[in-house]
């Protein structure tokens, strides 16, 4: 399949002794938003860290574009194009709205690039708060601005850990919708728990448990199917 | 007015020499956590080298820059291959930059011959101004502007450039840096080249104030640590703040109260410290993130024997058969120490006192250092003072009866590790260390500089013990004497240590928020760690004073701190006969190296390169390997009773069936 | 009628700019099990950690049997009765099973300073160590490392020890996180005969836990506490399956009306 952006194949990572993900195995495909579900402790963020070279697999493979990318240092594998919106954030709280958007900052050459003005276009709310420091923003803005800190990075994948997490519904909503709108321009894969926000805006779904993937589907099956639900998401 | 105007000049030129050497200093603590104590080293042996290339060329100006380009050179070097191996363990970070000032300090004096640089002046610098009543040489002006320079343009690099932002990133969290494609190792070498450079561009302008010399390398050091933790890690704005309170403090203090002058920068020091842990202008250190390497580093493996191994409920042959077991190692030790002492010349039999004092010192440092995983790097201060009471209660009171003086030392030492524990415990980790340190520092000021009561650095004298009883007071009764109460004292610190406060100890080290949930009140049981600690460095300071005859201030000096850490290190922490052997390793090194030909004053270089490879190639030091040694001997020693043992267990398993 | 032990009032946390409580009130009675559960990101390990006192509350109040506990210490927390246990297995890695929960019965008593008296020789301890191992399965393995132990035992081990010194109240955050489905029924058999009388504050995303132990269950959302009540009452409310499935806007509208 050529149209393969990112391929985990039979990954095994493990924190300190604790294994934790056992012989997952992923595609995700270009240009689309795929979600990744399950409960708590599943292994959700230890794939996400695995794929971005924080929490490298002990073994097995992850292709990126034909290039193998297990193994590689975080910051290679960033610049092979993939952008990261870890869990809870992660803003510099030293850094001001601006500097945080400009730190990782490249491939702005590129005729249709994430540039600062576009990104600020993207999210009117960043260019108001451009001077402030991260730390005194509000928990949606801050999401904002991790997303915006990864486009800045003119990624092909974005790789989102989490973006509902403490959030209030009106904003996980806006989140989604930011989403959404990213379709059309780069391929996503995203953990989340909020079901509906998931179904909401994934192409596809795969469902995470004990560390492996059990079950994959379009959005629309999972929802006709409480049983598969109830069974893996206890919804 | 002129008086006061050229004591602020002084102050304030004085506060920027500060500045420029915490300034590299601040930046390597606040963003790779790196406490670089090879820095003033760097900053020293620049210096000399400025002065060489000034005599090559005739140049001062090409010679500043010399000198900038040896300390990047040197923080090169030592970023790429030293410390990037070590970014995970701070108290080895320490250790190891140790070891380098005591190379680098080495071979300067190799090079020069000890003597001081002798930092030139050019003409234009030479001049002086008149300020009404007072003249004041113009350099002093140059340094200020030099300092304001620097200051600006490394405030400009850090706020305002993309490079500054990273390094601020960083500090914030380096693994979130890294997905964003930031190459954290590029960051991190930048930063230390950039501090060693300023370093050893300053050399050669701060050293006409204070020329350099080869004990520079330990002596800005302590200035440039207190303006660091006084103005806050990570930041330059706080580093100059420091600087400058740090360098008016010691000016009109001089002036105006020349008797307190050399203390009153620790004063600042706790003072800030007890109000405002984290300085001036810094950040919160993680405080969890400290609770790392040391830890782990002696934890338990698997082991290939265990007592546990031989069964249930053993019967009494087998248990007595263990009994043997577990004491042969501390039997053959205490036999080899006794017919040594019969044994050998009077000149060896002195390091072997030495070796015994220093057992017990790295013993003492053990309970701080090994079972509670705080990192004391001021033990120097119980030890000195055991041996300062020891001298005191001498020339003072014509004290010598030994039992009387032995209680005065564990009560006199009581007391310090109380307030000194008092002050340090609300810090944790890196800070810790360095005020640990301090502390040190300031005894080691007071015991030079108060001489009425400590005779300055001639030291005190101390005539021999009184016992009470007759005893032949010559070097083999001493060995024996010392042999006893290091005997003593090394099996009251195995029981305590090895009591339930000796386990909560280790629970401490292992994971304290676990144990305050549970119900301990960490804090207490770590303040009593510290005083124990104390009391049996001060009982060896005691012994020293008696043995050598003399206390000197070099007791409190920050390498008699450093080294009971080293043995610590090279033993093996929480195991007690770990540091001992430490002890006597390095000990034996220390007395027998420079027997050596052409070894002579080279003692420095070895103990340096001793420090660089325990850290780089003993990890969990000697005490694992020699632990599964005795596990092996274990295996072959119960052979027999491991295999009944075992076929009884797989009996009762098939009888469960 | 059973009396109120806990009561939190107006507890309110925040970690620099961001809210994570705002103005949380409840109270527990004398042996109740009460669950916590809300989606990832609610504020439920903030709560549980604001009452444990690992992280003082910004603002509000926390009386336990009387006392104002507010800014105390866990350790004194401990002896007035409220034990705990953690979300990630927090042991002492050596050196064994049987002194992890020793030093959690050692903890209990009011003087660690017992210099010369090993903990090993107190049969007082052991024995009531090796009782609670053995309800726990793992006395077997009592002289093991704990490192040497399976994940769902080491979780097991983390519940005894939050049960060890007794206390009358034991918070316990997702005690069963991480365990394989087919030990959870056994867990949850070995947690209910531990437990005995004691009163419970518990969070969990497991709902066969949350339904098997809870007397009542309360729902935290977004820093704020939406709905209180009985098993079958909250199975039954349409805003608890919102919250759930991400809920509809007008949930948080209701919660912070």
């Amino acid at each position: 399949m050529d149209n393969v952006l990112l391929s985990v194949d039979k990954i095994n990572t493990y924190y300190w002794t604790s294994h934790v993900l056992w012989d997952l195995s992923l595609e995700i495909p270009r240009g689309k938003i795929v979600a990744l579900l399950g409960r708590n402790g599943m292994g959700k963020t230890t794939l996400m860290r695995s794929i971005v070279g924080l929490t490298p697999p002990k073994d097995g493979t992850i292709t990126f574009k034909g290039t193998t990318i297990s193994g590689l240092e975080p910051h290679k594998i960033s610049h092979l194009g993939i952008g990261y919106v870890p869990q809870g954030r992660g803003i510099f709280p030293s850094l001001s709205v601006k500097e945080n958007l400009l730190i990782g900052a490249r491939g702005q050459e590129k005729p249709d690039a994430w540039t600062l003005d576009r990104v600020y276009e993207f999210f009117p709310i960043l260019k108001e708060r451009e001077g402030l420091y991260g730390n005194l923003l509000s928990g949606g803005e801050q999401q904002m601005l991790a997303v915006g800190r990864a486009l800045m990075t003119n990624p092909d994948l974005l790789i989102m850990d989490e973006p509902s997490e403490g959030l209030a519904p009106m904003v996980i909503k806006q989140i989604g919708d930011v989403i959404s709108a990213l379709k059309d321009k780069l391929t996503v894969f995203l953990a989340e728990q909020n079901f509906n926000m998931a179904i909401g805006c994934a192409d596809y779904v795969y469902i995470v448990s004990k560390g492996s993937i059990v079950h994959e589907c379009e959005p629309q099956a999972l929802v006709e199917d409480p049983e598969i639900k109830q069974k893996w998401l206890g919804v | 007015m002129g008086q006061f105007l050229s004591i602020l000049i002084l102050g304030v030129s004085s506060g920027f020499v500060y500045f420029l050497l915490a300034s590299g200093m601040t930046l390597t603590m606040g963003l790779l956590r790196v406490v670089n104590m090879s820095h003033g080293a760097i900053y020293m042996f620049s210096g000399y080298c400025g002065v060489w290339f000034y005599q090559l060329t005739g140049s001062w100006a090409l010679a500043v820059l010399f000198g900038g380009v040896v300390g990047g050179l040197l923080g090169l070097i030592l970023e790429t291959g030293f410390l990037r191996r070590l970014y995970k363990t701070p108290a080895n970070q320490v250790l190891l930059t140790i070891g380098i000032i005591n190379i680098l300090q080495n071979v300067t004096e190799w090079i020069w011959d000890g003597y001081g640089a002798g930092i030139p002046k050019p003409l234009f610098l030479q001049a002086t101004v008149a300020i009404g009543s007072v003249t004041i040489p113009v350099y002093r002006f140059f340094i200020i502007g030099f300092g304001i320079v620097i200051c600006a343009a490394i405030w400009l690099m850090q706020e305002k450039t993309k490079i500054g932002s990273m390094v601020r990133a960083g500090m914030d969290n380096g693994e979130i840096a890294s997905t964003l494609g930031i190459n954290n190792r590029m960051i991190f070498m930048f930063v230390f080249v950039l501090g060693s450079f300023v370093a050893g561009l300053s050399s050669m302008v701060g050293g006409m104030q204070d020329d350099i010399v080869t004990m520079t390398g330990w002596n800005i050091l302590l200035d440039s640590i207190i303006v660091v933790v006084v103005g806050g890690t990570g930041s330059i704005p706080g580093a100059l703040l420091g600087g400058l309170l740090i360098g008016l403090v010691q000016a009109f203090g001089n002036a105006y109260i020349p008797g307190l002058a050399s203390y009153l920068k620790y004063i600042v020091l706790i003072v800030v410290l007890v109000i405002r842990p984290e300085g001036f202008m810094g950040r919160k250190l993680d405080v969890n993130k400290a609770s790392d390497d040391y830890a782990n580093m002696t934890a338990a493996k698997a082991r290939s024997f265990s007592p546990l191994m031989l069964g249930k409920n053993p019967s009494a042959a087998v248990r007595a058969k263990l009994r043997v077991y577990n004491a042969v190692p501390y039997l053959f030790a205490l036999v080899v120490m006794v017919v040594l002492g019969l044994a050998v010349n009077n000149s060896t039999t002195r390091i072997l006192c030495q070796v015994l004092i220093y057992a017990l010192f790295a013993m003492s440092l053990d309970v701080v250092m090994g079972y509670t995983g705080n990192r004391s790097f001021g033990h120097a201060a119980y030890f000195g003072m055991g041996a300062y009471t020891v001298g005191i209660l001498y020339q003072h009171f014509g004290i010598n009866n030994f039992w009387l003086v032995l209680v005065a030392v564990i009560v006199v030492c009581a007391v310090l590790s109380a307030l000194i524990g008092y002050f340090t415990l609300r810090l944790s980790g890196t800070n810790f260390l360095l005020v640990t340190m301090a502390f040190g520092q300031l005894l080691s000021v007071i015991a030079s500089n108060w001489k009425t009561v400590t005779k300055g650095a001639d030291g005190l004298q101390v005539s021999n013990p009184n016992f009470g009883f007759e005893m032949k007071w010559n070097i083999t009764g001493k060995y024996f004497l010392v042999l006893i109460i290091v005997g003593l004292c090394a099996f009251l610190l195995y029981k305590v240590m090895h009591s339930s406060f000796g386990h909560t100890l280790e629970g401490i080290r292992g994971n304290e928020g676990r144990m305050r949930a549970l119900g301990y009140n960490t804090w207490q049981l770590k303040y009593t760690g510290i005083i124990i600690a104390g009391i049996f460095a001060g009982i060896a300071g005691l012994l020293y004073a008696y043995v050598y005859g003399i206390v000197n201030p070099e007791l409190f000096n920050i390498e008699s701190s450093a080294l009971p850490m080293l043995m610590v290190i090279l033993g093996g922490g929480a195991t007690l006969w770990g540091p001992a052997l430490g002890a006597a390793v390095i000990m034996l090194v220390k007395n027998y190296v420079p027997q050596i030909p052409h070894m002579q004053s080279r003692w420095p270089l070895v103990l340096g390169g001793l420090y660089v490879c325990c850290i780089l190639f003993l990890k969990g030091g000697l005490a694992p390997v020699l632990t599964r040694f005795w596990d092996w001997v274990g295996t072959k020693f119960f052979a027999k009773e491991l295999a009944s043992a075992k076929s009884a267990e797989t009996e009762l398993v098939e009888e469960g069936r | 009628m059973s009396e109120v032990i806990l009561k939190a009032e107006k507890l309110e946390k925040a970690f620099g700019g961001l809210k994570i409580l705002h103005g949380v009130d409840f109270d527990l009675k004398e042996g109740e099990r009460l669950a916590l559960i809300g989606p990832n990101g609610a504020g439920k390990s903030t709560l549980l950690n604001t009452i444990g006192g690992q992280g003082p509350a910004t603002a509000g109040k926390i009386t336990f049997y009387g006392n104002d506990i507010t800014n105390l210490s866990p350790n004194k927390r401990l002896h007035l009765g409220l034990g705990r246990s953690f979300q990630v297995n927090n042991l002492f890695w050596q050196p064994s099973v049987l002194m992890n929960v020793m030093m959690a019965l050692y903890g209990g008593e009011t003087s660690h300073l017992h210099m010369f008296r090993r903990l090993e020789k107190r049969a007082d301890l052991v024995d009531e160590a090796e009782r609670l191992l053995d309800i726990a399965g793992l006395l077997q393995y009592k002289d093991e490392p704990p490192t040497l132990l399976s994940y769902g035992e080491q979780r097991m081990l983390e519940m005894v020890m939050g049960f060890a010194a007794k206390p009358k109240l034991v918070l316990l955050d997702e005690p069963s996180a991480g365990l394989p489905t087919a030990e959870v029924d056994s867990f949850i058999k070995i947690l209910r005969r531990l437990a005995g009388n004691t009163a419970l504050l518990f969070c969990a995303h497991d709902m066969d836990l949350v339904f098997a132990l809870a007397d009542e269950i309360m729902v935290l959302y977004y820093g704020t506490i939406i709905s209180k009540g009985p098993p079958s009452e909250i199975a039954a409310d349409s805003k608890v399956q919102e919250v759930y499935l991400g809920g509809e806007d007008d949930t948080y509208d209701k919660a912070h009306s």
